[in-house]
């Protein structure tokens, strides 16, 4: 008995219970992850996923580094001063330079996903769908090349035959997505103009089903043929924002941005702006400035609109009561010519706890310390309008540039906000019509610079034209890294650094090909004086 | 006489019918009283213990005496066994016993590790354990914190000094770099337990970093009643963990729980209360007052007043007398601990049990009701000998346990982040105004109807009066065991034991709080409160079964065989919910949110398969050899890795056996040597593919995206999946001798180990062009090697005093030697996103550096303003690398370009003293904890240097020369040598937290800790023992860490601000202080 005990227990203890096939592999083991999705059944949640990424990436911490290198909002408080004195670094840009591509963190929601959801669109053959995804991956794309110069473009999304992908060169990135935005335009223009569900091809004959009406956030609402409608302007205008990029380089390419600008948004309703939902999905402004609160208005752009105001170029439209208000809270209330610090209306200069004209905390955004739910602006009529009024100057058009100015001043809306009944910014944020000016560069450019507010465009604009005069932030102790100039560009992320050899070893202070020459050194006393 | 002789004429049987009482001294062989022995007749399972002058009694009833011979023996740890002869013919018996000295504990047996046992002289391996005098005499609550200073590279970091907050453990340093990782796996009586500290937000981890602000958390070993330790084995390393396969590869540590012994029924009630302060705070100034650039602000009659500069004090002088406050130390106060105790224990030749109950109430030193921590533990141990071959054995222990936390570290609603920066003008106490509203130095005057407006940096008195974050626990873990002798040769044992807890947490920020500030759709200043619930829930469930066989060849050989299975399953399941916009300030629950968000949901589950055998043979009685080899599976391996093997075999040789020589200089010598392979597991869910809900932040906002416009939203994870994982691996060779001296005067032990971890797992750095930023890989490869030194000495040993004194040293260095092409560092974390620092591992470089920002430095190749310091006469030219380079304002600058080895959180060495004093029944001991070199990141500093309450800043207006007579070292530079006057754009820009180098708050934090003083004294006089009806009452008194020695001039140079959610240490970012504590307790024993 003793024996067959043993010889029951000792097959135990040679078999255990490991006898099971799928002991090790089965259900919610393994690679089975039960906490996420394996499989898609179409793109339409990623598509989602990578609109509120990218609403989080243009108006989180890439716009506030935007902002302040622009000098339209201020880095007054902890990390946000050292930004603000251009002390950021590989590790700071990281996540904001992944984002572009990969996703935020740890998420995705980069231009890899747009890829994704063009092979969903594919094999739907789903040519709207297809279209709008090339749309989205251009954008990113030319945005993070517009900032950072040198990227990979050609090997990109392969991690399989590139795990170290080359990096082209910015005109070359450019160029490329250029072309993608050509063939996005393609499919875009797909016939039928409705949804075609038996269609088996894809592109311009293929359907064009798109994106569920409630999946697309940004043009909500919108009938696959708006959705075609919007989405081909939006590609001419993103054509036309980096032709301008490339403009600094090569000034032919002024021509082929009027060229497309004038097939771009033609209508501030057709504007592109980020969604937000100020109670779950609040704006990324909103929710900085609840949580962290260490950006101020900027002094630049606070004198600019004050000083147009006084010189009769522009009126008080509203604008200025939206982007700002007093240290108090109150509405800033302009007096005629008056300048600061009248009003407490003042904004803060880099370097914002140092000695330096108009003190610390002198005002107060509104609109970004008290509207969750606005949408901000990021690609707009507003851009295309004035895309063209600048090209058409550069290119000796001035009736032309004269009329796209007009436009703007006669339509001036910045971004969106989705609560009805908010008497600021219902439906849209608008406000009086500015009088005609006449359309000089600096005209022009400063109007997009109180247009664009906090959107990276000014800083592209600035990088090509050096307009509006700005100068950097002054040495002092504070200023851990004295410049001369206001960078060029964003470090490399450091990710990037550290997994790609390819990637260039580029100095702090390197100018990419899209500025050929550096802009003016000024200081507050030079000639023409910074603001 | 008479007596006497009326007895030898009674008949035999009558004679046989009295009871017999016998008594005698247990003393060393020196003379030395030796107390707690143990003194018992095994096969009439009659036992007691010696009293504290050494004495015992032992009655044998009279129907139970028959004029038979019997064993009598006598046991106690440190000390050889003895036995006599006993012939039980009634009456009184005398039987003095003399123990000889045997420190190593030659002869014991050791659990080993999945069931195998082994005697200590056959162990190929070093030995530490932990006695549970050791464990009682901390007065810890944790039982991890318990192991401090009490063996040779065990380095033990408790995170504050709140109650129930965590502790870390780690040994023979850094073996791996998953963050999360690094601790040894804790096996309780066979059966491994969990003992993470979940510190995450929404409480799942995932893929989620541990966060940097919050409440703190527990490891769970704190569920765990150290009063129910028997012994703490520490198998440091592969070379003795191997048998637990690919779970070891930081060490296992063994814990046995106490036993019921048969005889006499044993009781024991403890009760102890302290009176707990904080230990060390840093230093503040008094003397400059609110405001900027030297001009006071004052918010006296300003409404809803927002002073400038965020509050900082660079005002000017403070008038004399203006009131001030010390904003630094007034929220902490005096803490208690009450812990109550019951133990019974006894049992008869077939039955045992131990049953003992424990209830701990930890009131914390922090003002205010919210920091305390309770916990209620009960265990029963039970053992059946159900028949001469089959033994059936039972552990269960339950604990419920709530603890109250207060937020602590980087957030702007945590304790001490806000009463830190605090002006010393502004009285922090008061912090309800006159109208009832509350109020904070960023919001004075508080107009009546702002209780939803955000006060920026919440007040300390509120956030100590208001926040409520508990984590109420319950946790069952037991198993049960059964050893059947098959045959005189072969024996199974089967144990299956499971492990169970939940976790009910609760996080809130109420209105007004900073930390709520922004989740309101009117207005991103609005602080409408919010409120997270959720549970946690981990289970594991352990089967092991071995066969051993054991078989004497020969007087000279025998040896034995084990062979077993065991399989593992581990679920770990959570769900939190946020809600935003507290309707009313109370009370902290969903139902009283306006906005909530969906449930955040993770699970969980691994499992493991393994085969395992450890044979050993011995030869002459001095030479032993042990071989073993386990088979591990595990599901988190990759499919074409499944299944890994992980062999060990030692070698122990006794050169002298104790009492076999008549060498009175050397008393017994044994050299061992051994080398074992262990691992590492991958985390679940690397191996493919998937899509996830977006979570996306930029450091300082996070934003859930489940639920965009009425839509789900996915995003492809940025983790790319890789299906061939394998196991991390941890390989260590160790050497080493234990030697008995001068009849054990003293005892020796050495150990050298070399440890190399390979394919150590990490997520690495992939180019974001590819779509993703990193993958899981066997990456990386370091060693760690070092020495251990263990050195007891018993200089007196006499009948009235003895005093033993023993030195614990380790040193251990550790090395990276590859990392994967390209990659220059691996970003550790340790932080949980703390900016400027993190922990990485580097070629070339100790594991876990700190890497961070550094001022300007030549030598690195710094370009600024278009200058190549380092080509350039004038500036770092011909100066010596790394020198500190200056502008010309006389001041370094900060280097933005690079990041670099800033530190370095590694000991030099590390070591411990103790010592214990015997006179008669006083008892005194002492234990001093050493830890020599290495860093902690001092960043509160950083942040009191910006807002300029730190007394470094009352610096400010000194001329100083820096590189001189102020941060002594080598510069350069058109600076160097510039006398400069330090004003606030010095302690705001390059010294300040936000802007400046992270380097210049890196700070040497070796330390001297005076760990524990203890002083008993121990009642057992025959009179108490008829008044009270005890056998003994010991009184006790403690000190707890009582004084620290340490150029560090943080709070503590053992603080880490995840607690032991990493395996970095030293992060200090306004971390809750340690306590000193002062101990009394009484035990009763019957």
């Amino acid at each position: 008995m003793r024996i067959a005990h043993a010889i029951a227990l000792g097959a135990a203890v040679l078999i255990g219970a490991t006898g099971c096939g799928d002991y090790l592999s089965g259900p919610s083991l393994g690679g089975n992850n039960p906490n996420a999705v394996q499989n898609l059944k179409d793109a339409t949640s990623l598509y989602v996923g990578i609109e509120a990424a990218q609403a989080q990436n243009f108006t989180s911490q890439f716009a506030r580094w935007m902002g302040e290198y622009m000098q339209q909002t201020a880095g007054v408080s902890r990390q946000q001063a050292g930004y603000d004195l251009y002390v950021v670094g590989p590790t700071d840009v990281d996540g904001s330079f992944s984002a572009f591509y990969a996703g935020l963190n740890e998420g995705g929601g980069g231009a890899a996903d747009a890829r994704n959801v063009q092979i969903f669109a594919t094999a739907a053959h789903d040519s709207l769908f297809k279209g709008i995804a090339m749309v989205w991956e251009a954008m990113m794309v030319g945005e993070a090349a517009s900032i950072w110069g040198d990227l990979p473009y050609s090997q990109a999304f392969n991690p399989a035959a590139f795990p170290t992908p080359k990096y082209d060169p910015q005109m070359t990135v450019f160029k490329e997505v250029e072309t993608t935005l050509d063939s996005a335009l393609i499919y875009l223009k797909c016939t039928p103009n409705d949804v075609n569900p038996t269609s088996t091809n894809i592109g311009p004959t293929g359907k064009i089903a798109g994106v569920p009406r409630a999946a697309e956030i940004i043009y909500t609402g919108r009938t696959p043929s708006q959705l075609k409608a919007v989405y081909t302007a939006v590609a001419h205008t993103l054509k036309a924002r980096f032709y301008m990029d490339q403009a600094g380089a090569n000034a032919s390419a002024y021509a082929s941005a009027l060229t497309e600008a004038q097939q771009g948004i033609d209508s501030t309703g057709d504007d592109w702006n980020w969604y937000s939902n100020a109670a779950l999905v609040p704006n990324a402004w909103f929710a900085f400035m609840g949580a962290r609160g260490d950006n101020n208005p900027g002094s630049a752009i606070i004198h600019l609109m004050k000083s147009r105001i006084s010189a009769g170029l522009d009126i008080d439209n509203g604008r200025f009561n939206f982007y700002f208000m007093d240290v108090k809270g109150n509405p800033c209330v302009l007096t005629g010519n008056a300048l600061l610090p009248d009003s407490g209306c003042t904004g803060n200069r880099p370097g914002a706890n140092s000695v330096l004209p108009y003190g610390e905390g002198a005002s107060q955004f509104f609109a970004f310390n008290n509207l969750g739910s606005f949408y901000s602006p990021a690609v707009t009529f507003a851009e295309t309008q004035l895309i063209v009024a600048e090209a058409a100057l550069q290119t000796g058009n001035a009736g032309l540039a004269q009329t796209a100015l007009n436009r703007v001043r006669a339509n001036e809306v910045y971004g969106a906000d989705a609560i009805d009944g908010n008497t600021t910014c219902t439906p849209k944020c608008a406000f009086a019509a500015q009088p005609v000016v006449p359309a000089t560069l600096q005209n022009v450019m400063e109007e997009a610079y109180i247009d664009l507010f906090a959107t990276p465009e000014v800083y592209n604009n600035y990088k090509r034209t050096c307009l509006p005069w700005l100068a950097a932030a002054p040495a002092s102790a504070q200023s851990a890294v004295t410049r001369a100039n206001i960078p060029y560009r964003l470090p490399y992320g450091l990710t990037a650094i550290n997994a790609d050899p390819n990637t260039p070893k580029v100095g702090s202070t390197a100018q990419n090909a899209d500025q050929p020459s550096a802009c003016p050194a000024l200081t507050y006393s030079s000639t023409p004086a910074a603001w | 006489m008479v007596a006497a002789a009326s007895a030898l004429s009674l008949p035999r049987e009558l004679i046989a019918q009295q009871p017999v009482t016998i008594t005698g001294d247990v003393t060393s062989d020196a003379g030395s009283p030796l107390p707690e022995a143990s003194v018992f007749i095994q096969t009439m399972n009659l036992a007691t213990t010696t009293r504290g002058d050494g004495k015992y009694t032992l009655v044998i009833p009279s129907a139970r005496v028959a004029g038979q011979t019997v064993t009598l023996s006598v046991r106690l740890v440190g000390y050889t066994s003895a036995s006599a002869q006993i012939t039980l013919t009634g009456g009184t018996v005398t039987q003095p016993f003399k123990l000889v000295l045997n420190p190593f504990q030659l002869g014991t047996v050791v659990v080993t590790g999945a069931g195998t046992q082994s005697t200590v002289e056959q162990l190929g391996t070093t030995r530490s354990y932990v006695t549970p005098d050791e464990i009682q005499r901390s007065n810890e609550s944790n039982l991890v914190t318990a192991l401090a200073a009490k063996a040779p590279s065990v380095q033990v970091t408790s995170s504050s000094g709140q109650p129930g907050t965590s502790t870390y453990i780690q040994l023979r340093g850094l073996t791996t770099l998953t963050a999360s990782d690094g601790q040894p796996l804790i096996v309780v009586d066979g059966l491994p337990v969990d003992n993470s500290n979940v510190m995450v937000p929404g409480f799942a981890p995932g893929s989620a970093a541990a966060a940097n602000g919050g409440a703190e958390t527990v490891n769970r070993a704190m569920d765990l009643n150290p009063d129910d330790i028997e012994n703490v084995e520490i198998l440091k390393g592969p070379s003795a963990g191997a048998i637990y396969g690919s779970r070891a590869g930081q060490g296992v540590i063994l814990i046995t729980t106490k036993r019921g012994r048969s005889g006499q029924t044993h009781y024991s009630g403890k009760s102890s209360t302290s009176w707990d302060n904080v230990s060390n705070l840093p230093a503040n100034q008094t003397v400059y007052n609110l405001g900027t650039d030297g001009t006071t602000f004052s918010c006296a009659g300003i409404v809803n007043c927002a002073p400038p500069a965020r509050g900082s004090s660079w005002g000017a002088l403070i008038p004399a007398g203006t009131p001030t406050f010390n904003n630094y130390n007034n929220m902490f106060t005096t803490g208690h601990v009450y812990d109550e105790a019951i133990t019974a224990s006894g049992g008869n030749d077939r039955t045992t049990f131990y049953v003992s109950g424990a209830y701990n109430l930890n009131r914390g030193m922090l003002t205010g009701p919210n920091d305390s921590y309770g916990r209620t533990a009960l265990r029963f141990n039970g053992a059946q000998q159900v028949n001469s071959d089959l033994r059936l054995s039972a552990n269960v222990a339950f604990s419920a346990s709530n603890g109250a936390y207060l937020e602590s570290s980087n957030s702007v609603s945590s304790l001490l982040l806000g009463a830190w920066r605090t002006p010393t003008t502004f009285n922090n106490v008061q912090y309800l105004a006159a109208n009832g509203e509350p109020q904070s130095t960023r919001f004075e005057n508080p107009a009546p109807g702002t209780d939803q407006i955000s006060r920026i940096y919440d007040n300390p008195f509120f956030v100590a009066n208001n926040q409520k974050n508990t984590s109420n626990v319950a946790r069952t873990l037991g198993n049960v065991t059964a050893d059947y002798q098959a045959l005189s040769w072969l024996k199974f044992t089967e144990n299956i034991g499971a492990d169970y807890s939940s976790d009910e947490r609760l996080f809130s920020e109420p209105w007004t709080s900073g930390g709520s500030a922004g989740e309101n759709p009117i207005s991103s200043s609005l602080a409408t409160g919010n409120v997270t619930q959720g549970y946690i829930k981990q289970w594991s469930i352990d089967q092991t079964i071995t066969a051993t066989a054991t078989h004497t060849f020969s007087k000279s050989f025998d040896g034995s065989f084990t062979l077993g299975n065991n399989e593992n399953v581990k679920q770990y399941n959570t769900e939190s919910t946020i809600g935003f916009v507290l309707g009313s300030p109370q009370p902290y629950v969903l139902s009283n949110t306006a906005l909530t968000q969906s449930p955040n949901v993770y699970t969980s589950a691994i499992r493991l398969a393994s085969f395992f055998g450890q044979a050993q043979a011995s030869l002459f009685h001095q030479l032993t050899v042990t071989g073993a080899l386990r088979d591990d599976g595990a599901s988190t391996f990759g499919i074409n890795q499944q299944f890994s093997w992980f062999p060990k075999v030692s070698a122990a040789w006794q050169i002298i056996r104790q009492g076999d020589n008549s060498n009175n200089i050397l008393t017994s010598v044994k050299l061992r040597s051994a080398y074992g392979e262990s691992g590492t597991q991958p985390r679940p869910y690397t191996l493919s593919n998937s899509f996830g809900a977006g979570t996306f932040g930029d450091g300082f906002t996070a934003i859930t995206t489940n639920n965009v416009n009425g839509q789900g939203g996915v995003v492809t994870q940025a983790i790319e999946p890789n299906p061939n994982l394998a196991t991390e691996r941890q390989k260590e060779f160790e050497i080493g001798t234990d030697i008995g001296f001068l009849k054990n005067f003293g005892d020796l032990s050495f150990s050298y180990y070399r440890e190399n971890t390979t394919g150590a797992i990490f997520p690495v750095p992939v180019s974001p062009f590819t779509g993703y930023t990193q993958e899981y890989q066997n990456a990386a490869d370091f060693w760690n090697h070092g020495f251990e030194v263990a050195l007891n000495l018993r200089p007196i040993q006499t009948k009235l005093l003895s005093w033993d004194v023993g030195v614990n040293w380790s040193r251990n260095r550790s090395q990276v030697t590859s990392l994967p092409n390209g990659v220059q560092y691996v970003d550790m974390g340790g932080t949980g996103g703390l900016g400027g620092i993190t922990g990485a591992a580097l070629v070339g470089q100790q594991v876990g550096v700190y890497y961070g920002t550094d001022v300007v430095r030549c030598g690195h190749g710094v370009i600024l303003n278009n200058i190549n310091l380092d080509q350039t006469a004038g500036q770092c030219k011909g100066a010596k690398p790394g020198s500190v380079y200056l502008d010309a304002s006389g001041l370094p600058q900060v280097d933005a370009s690079a990041s670099y080895v800033i530190g370095d959180p590694n000991r030099n060495w590390m070591g411990s003293l103790h010592t214990g004093i015997h006179i008669q029944k006083f008892t005194v001991t002492a234990l001093l904890d050493v830890q020599n070199g290495g860093n902690s990141y001092n960043g509160t500093q950083g942040a009191l240097n910006y807002f300029g309450t730190s007394a470094n800043t009352l610096l400010r207006g000194h001329s100083v020369v820096y590189g001189s007579n102020y941060n002594p070292g080598p510069v350069a530079g058109p600076g160097a040598g510039k006398s400069v006057t330090l004003d606030q754009n010095w302690f705001q820009g390059t010294n300040g937290i936000y802007t400046g180098a992270t380097s210049l708050f890196i700070q040497p934090s070796g330390f001297a800790k005076l760990r524990e003083i203890s002083v008993g004294y121990t009642l057992d006089m025959p009179a108490i023992q008829r008044v009270t009806s005890f056998s003994s009452i010991e009184l006790r008194l403690s000190g707890r860490n009582l004084h620290t020695w340490t150029a560090y001039t943080g709070i503590d140079p053992e603080t880490s601000i995840l607690g032991s959610a990493s395996p970095i240490r030293g992060i200090d970012y306004f971390n809750i202080p340690q306590d000193r504590s002062y101990i009394l307790t009484v035990t009763l024993n019957r």
